[in-house]
């Protein structure tokens, strides 16, 4: 169980894509005075399409995302 | 016009006391240090950003490099990671900047109630991400072991016609996929079910692009579950539980954790109002 925990903390480590996730696409939302909240931004960018718009489907990934 | 050089990023919110370790912290920007704005009971942890970087006009150019957007998200998350070991924190989206501590201090008074309340809903809680991975192959396979009459059908089709036997054999590839999946799915509802017991609060995420997740595997369950301090040890447990009994039908459960509780903060559904 604590070797659960422990494997729990090296998967955080490791995970870009849930930092993205989580720091991309969750959180309080407060519109700062100098930049849009990223809520604003419209996200016309590849890489935050990439990682916010995750996959719609289950189906095997086309490249697409979305 | 001339711009500010320097504008203030916001990390997160704690409640004013809680005293996160900050020392050799590096924020978005290394340059400065992470610091604490305080306003009445509460506290944002800040630090300075030089704008040529992050003004609204060079976050669209560097939003667009991942390198720059990882760099900064990883910034990021080990500020939040410094004060959810202290206490219970309200995590702000990536790149909120004002343009000096007054302004984020206005905030916080304009914020106060509702921070507040999060973060006496919040206290000793965490975020801990629970993911459920099926190895098509292995799927099918269990499925074809706990059908007895896909095994049959194989051998039934000598002596038809080539043809026949062929689309015979199609329709069959396709109950069996089907069938796999419908056991996949249905392992990965009970999971979440059992998980959500488990937890304080519980969502659903989409799930991750491959790709990038780089993982192989379908992701059929990507769960964010919140769980008191306390009860971390008995999660991760019931999660060792579920990832055993999964193992042998071809599905992966990975727990990941402890988080920020990123997605339990209300204004997060504030995507969904827009």
């Amino acid at each position: 169980m604590n070797g659960e925990l422990e494997r729990a903390a090296a998967n955080r480590q490791v995970a870009l894509v849930e930092v993205l996730d989580r720091a991309l696409g969750a959180g309080v939302v407060i519109t700062g005075d100098i930049t849009l909240s990223l809520a604003d931004v419209d996200l016309v960018y590849l890489s935050l399409r990439l990682v916010v718009g995750s996959v719609p489907t289950l189906k095997p990934a086309t490249g697409d995302a979305r | 016009m001339t711009e500010p050089t320097l504008g203030c990023y916001v990390y997160c919110v704690v409640r004013a006391g809680a005293h996160p370790w900050l020392d050799g912290l590096d924020g978005v920007d290394p340059t400065f240090p992470v610091e604490l704005a305080t306003h009445d009971n509460l506290s944002a942890l800040v630090s300075k950003v030089r704008l040529e970087e992050f003004s609204a006009e060079a976050l669209k150019r560097n939003l667009e490099d991942l390198g720059w957007v990882e760099r900064t998200a990883r910034a990021h998350d080990a500020v939040l990671a410094r004060a959810l070991a202290a206490d219970a924190l309200v995590p702000f989206r990536l790149c909120t900047i004002f343009t000096d501590e007054a302004h984020v201090r206005d905030m916080l008074e304009r914020e106060r109630d509702s921070l507040l309340e999060e973060l006496e809903r919040l206290r000793g809680h965490a975020e801990w991400s629970v993911k459920l991975l099926a190895d098509p192959r292995r799927v099918e396979a269990a499925a074809r072991e706990r059908s007895p009459a896909f095994a049959a059908t194989t051998t039934n089709s000598e002596g038809q016609g080539a043809g026949r036997a062929f689309f015979e054999r199609k329709k069959q590839d396709q109950t069996l996929r089907d069938e796999a999946r419908a056991m996949a799915e249905a392992a990965a509802e009970e999971a979440h079910a059992r998980l959500r017991g488990e937890a304080a609060a519980a969502t659903l995420l989409p799930p991750q692009h491959p790709e990038l997740s780089r993982r192989s595997g379908q992701m059929l369950l990507n769960g964010a579950y919140l769980v008191h301090r306390s009860k971390a040890a008995e999660f991760a447990r019931v999660v060792s539980e579920l990832g055993e009994r999964h193992r042998e039908i071809g599905l992966d459960l990975e727990l990941s954790g402890p988080w920020a509780p990123y997605n339990f903060v209300a204004a997060s559904e504030a995507k969904d109002e827009r």
